[in-house]
Formats: C-alpha cells, sequence, structure tokens
C-alpha cells in the first residue's frame, strides 16, 4: 500500500521532470526558425488489480511529438516558392524600369537632341557647327542605344551567373534532404518514434529548396519524402538524390538552360521549370530581356534604315548624293543561328538581310525542315509560313532569306532574330560633316521670258538610282500640253497639261501649276553649288514625328512609348504579385505558428503546472514516508 | 486565437518595415517633388509623358526655328526698305534731269549720283547674313548672287531656290527671297508692253505708255508706229501688216488691239516708235538705262525728245519694280506676322503641354504632405505598440 503510493509519487516526479524539460526545450527555441513547438502527453500507467476493482499506479509519458499541421507546412513551403519568384522577377525587372526611368541614359533625350540637331542643320546647312552637333548627337544617340543594350546584356549575364548558382544550390539541398531522409529511416528503424528536431530540420531545408524552385513533396510510409520539380522531375527519391545541371542553349551558346541528369543522360527541362528564386529568373528572360533588346533593336534598325534611306536622297555640300548617314544595318544585325543537334552536312549557310524596316515586327522566327517543306514561324504570335522549296529572296515580314550553300537535313532547325543586335550594332558610319545631304540634289527654275504664271515646285526624288545628273526642260508646247526633254533633246515625258498634277522621269517627280503659257520653260537641273537648300534635312527632321515603322503605324517615340508602358506594366504586375505573395505566405507563416509556434507565457504557464506537479508528488513521498515513520514508531513502542 | 511569441515579434516587425517603406516611398516623392520615380509607378503615365516631353522638345525646336526665320525675315526687311529707299532716290533723280532747264552737265552730276545708287542698290543685293550666307542667292548662297558683267548687263549667279523652315507640325515657311524674285522678275513698261523711242527720232514727239483697256483683244506682238507724213501715221504688227492708219492729232488716244496710247509734241515724218509686250528687265539695268539717259547729251528736239521719252520709259518700269518690291515686302511682312502668331501657338501648346505633364508626373504636396503626416503617426504607434506588448510577459510575475 505505502510502496504503492511511493511509486506513484515517483512516477509524478519523473513525469513532470520530462515535462519540465520539454517546456524548457520549448522556451530555449523561441526563437528558432523552423522549429515545432513540442508537447508531453502523459497517460496512467496499467492500474493493479485489487479484488474486484483496480487500484491506480501514477502517471507515465506516452509519446513527445510535434504540434504540427501537414497542410500548413504545405502551404508556406508553396507560399515561399511564388514568392520568391516573383520577389527575383521584380527585382531584375525593376532594375530594366529603373534603367529606362533614368532621364540621363533613356533614349528619349537623346533622340530629341538628335532630331533637334537635324532642325539645326535644315535651319543653316552651310554651318559647320551645326552640321558638327548633328554628327556629335547622332554618335551620342547611338552610344544610348549601345549603353541600354550593355545594360540589359549586364542583367543577363547576372541572370545567367545568378542560374548557375542557383543550380548548385539547389543540388546541395537536394543531397542534404536525401541524408535527412536516411537519418530519419535509420533512427525509426531502432524504434524511437520520429525524431521531432530532425524531421523539423527537413523541414527547413525543404522550405529552402522552395526559395529556390517550386516542389512538390510525397511522404513515404518509411518516413523520407520524395521530392519532384518541373513536371514531375524526382530530384529527391528517398535516400538518393538527382542533380539538376547547365547546359548550353540549344542555339545560343551564350544561353544557358538547365538539364535533368538521368545518370546515362541530360535532358533539357529549362521550359518546365517553374517557382522559386530560378522559375523568377527564368521568367526574366523569357517574358522581359529578350522583348526588350527586340524592340530596341528593331528601334534601332528602323532609325538607321530609315534616315538612311532619307540621307540617301540628298545631296551633301561637295555636291555628291548622300552616304550611308547610320551604318547599314541589313545585313549585320540579322542572326540566324542552327540549332547544335542539325544533321545537315557541311552545315547549311544560311543568311537574312532587312530589305524593309517598316514592314519589321520585331519577333524572332524559328525556321525548320520538315520533309520538303520549309516552314517559317513567326514566334510572337505563332503564325508559320509553309514553302515547297526554300524561300529564297522572298520578302517575309521585312526581311529575306539566302542560302547560301550546305544542305539543311531533314528536321534541321534555325533560330532567326532579325533585329535582335540592332541596338548594339547601331554606329556612325558618317564622320565628315561636310558629307550631310541636307540639300536636294535637283533644283528647279522658271524662265524668266515665261509669259504664263504658272510655277513649278521644288520637285522630289522618288527613286535616286535613276537620277543621272541631267538638265531637263519641261516645255509647254501648247498651253495645255508638255513635254519634258534631256540636254540631248530625247523625249522624257510628255501628255496634257493639267495644273497641279505630278510628272514623273528618270526617277524625278515635279509639278507645275497655275494657268500656264505656250513656249513657258521650266528646268530641272542638277542642284549644283546648292549648299543653301535644306529641302533633305527638312524631310529628314519630318522622321521624327512621321509613322515610319510598323507598316507607317508608329512614329519611333511612339515605338520606344510601348517599350516603357511594356516594361513598365510587367514590373508593376511583378511587384504587384510579388506583394499579394509576401501576403499570402505571411498568412501561411503566421497559421503555421499559430497552431506551432511557442509561446513564453504558455510555457511559463506549462512550467508552473509541471512544478506544481513535481511538488505535489514530491508531497506524496513525504506522506508516504511519514505514514511509514508512524508505523515504525508504533512498533519501537 | 492563440499566437505564438515570435508571432507577436514578426507581426510588430513587420508592420515597422512596411511602414518605413512606405514613408520612404513618400520621401522620395517630396524630395523630387515626382510622383513617378519609374515607369512602374504609372506605366501609362509614363509613356504619355515620353510623348508629351517629345511634343514640347519639339514646340521648343519650333520656336528656334521662328526665331532663325524671324531673324532672316527682318534682315530681308531691312534691305527690302533701304532698297525702296534707293530705288525712289534715283526716280527723285529721273525727275529732277528731266527738266529742260537742267544743262547736260548738271545731269552728268545726276548720272553720277545714280550710278552711286546703282553700286549701292548692287551691294544691298549681295547682303549676306550672320552666317556669311547671301540673302539672295537661292540655294547657292555661298555665291555672290549679282555682279557686273564687261560685256554689258548684269549676271545671277544663284538660282530659284527658296529655303523653307519648319515652324510648327503641318507648317512650313519661307526664310527669304531669292534674286529672281526680288531683282529679276519684273516686267518693263507697264506690266503689258512697253512703248520705246526710235533712237534716230528727229521730231520731239513723246510717246505715252499706255495702257492695257481689253486683256481679251491684246494680241501679243511688236507694233511700229511710223509717221507716214508729220500728221499722219500707221500702226504695223510684226509682220508689217497694218493694224491702224490715222491722222496725227497731238495728245489724242491710239487705241488697236486692246492697247491706248498716246503721243505729244511734233513727230516729223519718218519718226517711229514701237510698242512691245513687256519683258523682265532687272532692277540694275532699269536704273542703268536711265544713267544712259542722262549721260548722253540733248541736242536739238531730237535730243530733248529722247531724253524725256527715257525718263518716262524709266519711270514706267522703276515704278513696275517698286511694285515688286512692295508686294515682296508685303509677304514678308505677312510672314512675320505669321510668325509671330505662330510662335503664340507654340508657346501655348508647350504651355499646356507642360501643366499636362506636370498633372501626370508631379506630386500634389498637399496630399503628400498630410499622408507622410499618417504615415509616421502609423510608424509612431506601431513601435509605441511593440515596446508596450514587449512588456508583457508571465515571466515577470514568477
Amino acid at each position: 500500500m505505502a510502496i504503492g503510493m511511493l511509486g506513484t509519487g515517483v512516477s509524478g516526479l519523473l513525469a513532470s521532470q520530462k515535462a519540465l524539460s520539454t517546456a524548457s526545450h520549448n522556451i530555449a527555441n523561441v526563437n528558432t526558425e523552423g522549429y515545432t513547438r513540442q508537447r508531453v502527453n502523459l497517460e496512467t500507467q496499467t492500474p493493479f488489480p485489487f479484488g474486484t476493482s483496480f487500484i491506480g499506479t501514477g502517471v507515465k509519458i506516452d509519446s513527445i511529438e510535434r504540434v504540427y499541421d501537414q497542410y500548413l507546412v504545405d502551404q508556406v513551403r508553396t507560399g515561399t516558392s511564388s514568392f520568391n519568384q516573383f520577389s527575383e522577377y521584380h527585382s531584375l525587372a525593376s532594375q530594366v524600369d529603373n534603367i529606362l526611368a533614368d532621364t540621363q541614359a533613356g533614349l528619349m533625350p537623346g533622340m530629341q537632341s538628335f532630331f533637334a540637331a537635324v532642325q539645326g542643320v535644315s535651319n543653316d546647312p552651310t554651318s559647320a557647327p551645326a552640321r558638327q552637333v548633328l554628327i556629335s548627337e547622332a554618335e551620342t544617340l547611338s552610344d544610348r542605344f549601345n549603353y541600354l543594350d550593355q545594360r540589359i546584356t549586364d542583367l543577363d549575364s547576372a541572370a545567367n551567373s545568378h542560374i548557375r548558382n542557383t543550380v548548385d544550390e539547389i543540388n546541395s539541398l537536394t543531397t542534404s534532404i536525401a541524408d535527412i531522409n536516411r537519418q530519419i529511416g535509420e533512427l525509426r528503424n531502432q524504434g524511437n518514434g520520429d525524431p521531432n528536431d530532425v524531421l523539423d530540420k527537413r523541414d527547413i531545408l525543404l522550405n529552402k529548396l522552395a526559395e529556390k524552385i517550386g516542389v512538390t513533396t510525397v511522404f513515404q510510409d518509411d518516413g523520407s519524402v520524395n521530392v519532384f520539380v518541373g513536371n514531375g522531375q524526382a530530384v529527391v527519391a528517398g535516400y538518393e538524390s538527382r542533380n539538376l545541371s547547365i547546359l548550353k542553349n540549344e542555339y545560343d551558346p551564350t544561353k544557358i538552360d538547365i538539364g535533368y541528369d538521368l545518370g546515362t543522360t541530360v535532358i533539357n527541362t529549362t521550359s518546365q521549370l517553374t517557382g522559386g528564386a530560378l522559375g523568377g529568373l527564368l521568367q526574366y528572360r523569357n517574358e522581359m530581356s529578350d522583348t526588350i533588346k527586340n524592340s530596341l533593336g528593331m528601334l534601332a534598325v528602323g532609325l538607321s534604315e530609315t534616315f538612311n534611306e532619307q540621307h540617301s536622297q540628298g545631296q551633301d555640300l561637295n555636291g555628291v548624293l548622300g552616304s550611308d548617314f547610320f551604318a547599314d544595318l541589313s545585313v549585320l544585325t540579322p542572326e540566324i543561328l542552327a540549332a547544335r543537334s542539325n544533321n545537315g552536312l557541311p552545315p547549311a549557310d544560311i543568311s537574312a538581310t532587312i530589305t524593309d524596316a517598316n514592314s519589321l515586327t520585331g519577333s524572332d522566327y524559328s525556321f525548320t525542315r520538315n520533309g520538303s517543306n520549309y516552314i517559317l514561324t513567326r514566334e510572337a504570335d505563332n503564325t508559320s509560313f509553309t514553302y515547297t522549296s526554300f524561300p529564297g529572296g522572298a520578302e517575309i515580314d521585312g526581311f529575306s532569306l539566302t542560302f547560301n550553300g550546305g544542305n539543311i537535313a531533314d528536321g534541321d532547325k534555325f533560330l532567326i532574330r532579325p533585329v535582335r543586335s540592332g541596338a548594339t550594332d547601331i554606329s556612325m558610319a558618317l564622320s565628315d560633316p561636310s558629307k550631310i545631304a541636307a540639300a536636294s540634289p535637283i533644283r528647279t527654275s522658271s524662265s524668266l521670258s515665261n509669259t504664263g504664271t504658272a510655277t513649278i515646285d521644288n520637285g522630289s526624288i522618288v527613286d535616286v538610282t535613276l537620277l543621272d545628273g541631267d538638265t531637263y526642260t519641261y516645255t509647254l508646247i501648247t498651253p495645255t500640253t508638255y513635254e519634258v526633254r534631256d540636254s540631248a533633246n530625247n523625249l522624257e515625258a510628255s501628255g496634257t497639261y493639267a495644273s497641279g498634277a505630278a510628272v514623273t522621269f528618270n526617277g524625278i517627280e515635279i509639278a507645275v501649276s497655275g494657268s500656264a503659257a505656250s513656249g513657258d520653260i521650266f528646268t530641272i537641273e542638277p542642284n549644283v553649288n546648292g549648299i543653301g537648300d535644306n529641302s533633305n534635312a527638312l524631310k529628314m527632321a519630318d522622321l521624327q514625328v512621321n509613322n515610319t515603322l510598323k507598316n507607317n503605324t508608329v512614329s519611333y517615340q511612339s515605338l520606344y512609348s510601348q517599350v516603357v508602358v511594356d516594361v513598365g506594366t510587367k514590373t508593376r504586375q511583378a511587384e504587384i504579385n510579388s506583394e499579394a505573395q509576401q501576403g499570402l505566405l505571411n498568412q501561411a507563416i503566421s497559421a503555421r505558428e499559430q497552431k506551432s509556434g511557442v509561446n513564453l507565457d504558455e510555457e511559463a504557464a506549462n512550467l508552473i503546472k509541471y512544478q506544481q506537479l513535481y511538488q505535489a508528488a514530491a508531497q506524496v513521498i513525504s506522506i508516504a514516508d511519514t505514514t511509514f515513520q508512524s508505523l515504525i514508531s508504533i512498533l519501537r513502542r | 486565437m492563440r499566437v505564438s511569441t515570435s508571432q507577436i515579434n514578426m507581426r510588430a516587425v513587420n508592420s515597422m518595415l512596411d511602414q518605413q517603406s512606405k514613408l520612404s516611398d513618400i520621401q522620395t516623392q517630396l524630395a523630387t517633388g515626382k510622383r513617378i520615380a519609374s515607369p512602374s509607378d504609372d506605366p501609362i503615365a509614363s509613356a504619355k509623358s515620353i510623348g508629351i516631353n517629345q511634343n514640347i522638345s519639339v514646340a521648343e525646336q519650333y520656336q528656334k526655328n521662328s526665331d532663325v526665320v524671324q531673324s532672316r525675315l527682318q534682315l530681308e526687311d531691312s534691305t527690302l526698305e533701304n532698297i525702296t529707299l534707293v530705288i525712289n532716290r534715283v526716280r527723285e533723280l529721273a525727275i529732277q534731269g528731266n527738266n529742260s532747264s537742267v544743262t547736260d552737265n548738271d545731269r552728268k552730276l545726276l548720272a553720277s549720283e545714280a550710278q552711286q545708287r546703282l553700286n549701292e542698290l548692287i551691294s544691298l543685293a549681295n547682303t549676306r547674313d550672320t552666317n556669311g550666307e547671301y540673302i539672295y542667292s537661292g540655294f547657292q548662297s555661298n555665291n555672290q548672287p549679282f555682279s557686273k558683267l564687261s560685256t554689258g548687263g548684269f549676271l545671277y549667279s544663284g538660282d530659284d531656290g527658296q529655303r523653307m523652315i519648319q515652324i510648327s507640325p503641318s507648317r512650313t515657311i519661307a526664310l527669304g527671297d531669292n534674286g529672281v524674285d526680288v531683282f529679276q522678275k519684273m516686267l518693263n513698261g507697264n506690266g503689258h508692253f512697253s512703248v520705246l523711242d526710235n533712237p534716230s527720232n528727229t521730231g520731239s514727239g513723246l510717246i505715252d505708255g499706255g495702257s492695257l483697256t481689253n486683256g481679251s483683244s491684246w494680241v501679243q506682238d511688236t507694233y511700229n508706229i511710223t509717221f507716214i507724213t508729220d500728221t499722219s501715221f500707221e500702226v504695223r504688227d510684226s509682220g508689217g501688216g497694218l493694224v491702224l492708219a490715222s491722222a496725227y492729232t497731238e495728245g489724242s488716244l491710239i487705241s488697236f488691239n486692246g492697247v491706248n496710247t498716246s503721243i505729244k509734241g511734233s513727230p516729223i515724218a519718218g519718226d517711229s516708235f514701237s510698242l512691245a509686250p513687256s519683258i523682265n528687265q532687272d532692277l540694275f539695268t532699269t536704273i542703268e538705262n536711265i544713267i544712259n539717259a542722262f549721260q548722253s547729251p540733248t541736242t536739238g528736239q531730237g535730243g530733248a525728245a529722247k531724253l524725256h521719252n527715257g525718263v518716262n520709259r524709266f519711270l514706267n518700269d522703276i515704278d513696275q519694280s517698286l511694285d515688286v518690291m512692295h508686294s515682296i515686302r508685303s509677304g514678308v511682312g505677312v510672314r512675320l506676322n505669321s510668325l509671330e502668331t505662330q510662335k503664340e501657338l507654340n508657346s501655348s501648346l508647350i504651355i499646356n503641354n507642360q501643366s499636362e505633364l506636370s498633372d501626370l508626373q508631379d506630386i500634389d504636396y498637399i496630399e503628400a504632405v498630410s499622408n507622410l503626416n499618417l504615415q509616421r503617426l502609423g510608424l509612431e504607434s506601431a513601435q509605441k505598440t511593440y515596446m508596450q506588448i514587449q512588456g508583457l510577459s508571465l515571466f515577470d510575475y514568477l
């Protein structure tokens, strides 16, 4: 009886000691990341039969368990992946955003100064300083293009090295998780139940992995966890882990892809990976970097091609037709990248040339041979064009392809980037200020002996290649018929005179208007020494506001605005998404904390509770002792 | 609801961080005065402001262009004014020398002043602007436009070109006028025809410059009015066809083919006059004609008549030139006026755009300052609550 009481008391003492140390463990780990509070489950000891009933024998510890909800933990993990993806994307996007916002580095101030300089030449075509300013401003503008492109390229290479590091971290984390799986399995095999703190450690590692990449987890009966990325690539299976690796891009050697290592082969899984910092990096590369480079490239190509075209229709201070103002990008810029897996031997040599800057779309294209057909796909909207033979010379969206030799095997693929490097390539071709073609190559005059009041306009150039530098006379044979003859008296054009109607010959277009009299003569001649003429400079200045690109729908400025809106909107979205995901993640963490977090007041109460249990149990032992002493003293008497 | 200790901490810290980040945003806005720091703050407004900035910069460029045009037109206007003064002075000299009481020697003095004036006129026609460009030589602005040929007459080394300058998106304006329009495209006589006395006339017949009475009957041709006797004349066209034969009455109208003229004085049989369609005669030639007229001696009846006819012809020619000067000058005036109007339009466009830009980009200071106070209050209360809640612990009572 007394022994029973002593035993019961001792069981209370032991139980309260364990409970007190668990509470202390909780208190000690109040700030430990990922710690799950632990709880002692007490239960009664097996009772002792006593006659027809049972007598209780005290308390024992059933288990010490984590206060844990797998659903809440999973929520935190998913939230972590999404948040890190958007936050990584946002941090890169906002760098681009800031580059474009910079009034010093942004493109528009450069563009405006450039066209102000064109106007300066137009106002004062003979002024050498005005011409020098135009050359300098054009150089500055090309530099701005180069600078912007370089900044994006720098961000790309930063993103690339970040991708490499992230893949390394992922591999190291998956190795650790596989190790912990093994550790947990071994501990469980020793029959000790779940090792709570090791389980916490694995949850922390899983969370760290989720920061890097989106994962799904499947728990096994043996306590291990299998981890999958992408659309089902296992990176942890039981006690084993599989690595991700860095691959060269199929087309572009400067770009890296991510492979999944199957031991004997490595498969490219780049397009399947989402979530986490890696997902954000890949998203930035696909949605932002490539599009911006294409847009800037298109603007650079559009500006240089359209400006050069107008410049070529003018005449410089030396009386020579305008040469290229900016470097000619039509052959330089388009890139054709053959897939590394192509089989054609010798490898096909294909080149692309920009034929009409106005028709360019800014998209990349893929080109592939399928049987006897050749398929060109515009990647922006996935529109395909199918040809039964190689589409040499045909203009597609402003560029054309040329087959220079080699073989295109069935299934060979090529990536065509017509404008990607435009912003890198743009540069000045002209350095001599006197070579700015501000004047028109022709001028017109009416004879002083004309008796009619008709006047001739300044004339314009419709095809500069047809100009032959001859002097033409436009004569009214009668008041209603005219003819145009060259200096050798060959007839170039003739017809019925209509006031203001355009007459075209040898690449020149003129119009005579007003009341004409028979015998009236107008002369169209080379603009020899016409250094004060600004006709062509005026037309070049017009390019600033004219819709010259995307099939005459946008001006340079509106194309650039589209880039800014595009970047601004994407950055804004990324910011909003990142904030929203932050909110969701905080909620998930709160929910987990509510369940599993340590509350010091609660632990203080537990300490008091178990301290009291300990004191009471000690009292039981003391009473058992007193009872025993009373019995002994009776016997002593 | 159960909360964990670290959750309490985390919440308080998050709230403080959040308030601080908002506070820093408002601080940036207040420091820069801009609502938009980067395009993502408001993508649409950013794109719009790019467009507006371009509008402003283009309009400012148009203002600069207008200034360029204005100074050139003012230069042209002042040269035209001087040219008109010179022409009027030569006109006065011509009238002065037309008086029969003036001796041939005096006329030679007048002629030498006229020669000075002609030189002055040529130098005005060769005016250069501040850049050293000749303003009346068309596109060939480094060529001196007018020079006297040793073989007689004046050479124009420019062309018909006229430089246009953009002063609004849809409007260009001529920076000046070329030498052809200003000095060469001026018809002699009365603008339709001119009359000429035969230098070998011996009578005192003076022919009137005449006028066109009926444009539709006017047949462009050179007509000769020949006195058959002292009292009768006939008019023949260039083919020798008789147009009119009449008795001569001093000062009475001679009308044929839609033109009127008259002859005064006493022509002598064999004297003749011609009437030819007007042709363009440059200003310098016109003035040189009067100089030549003044330099030849006025001996006898024929000599005096030759002088008077010459002066009359000069007056007709020079009045045509003055008309051209006036119309060119009023053209310059109109351009200066419309330039003024366009400048006002452009500057109001700039102001409108700037105010639109300010609406898009600039912060509302009152709103921003009140937001700043609100956020500061928010941060302070977050800090205070944190400190107070931190003080609460059961362990304090153990």
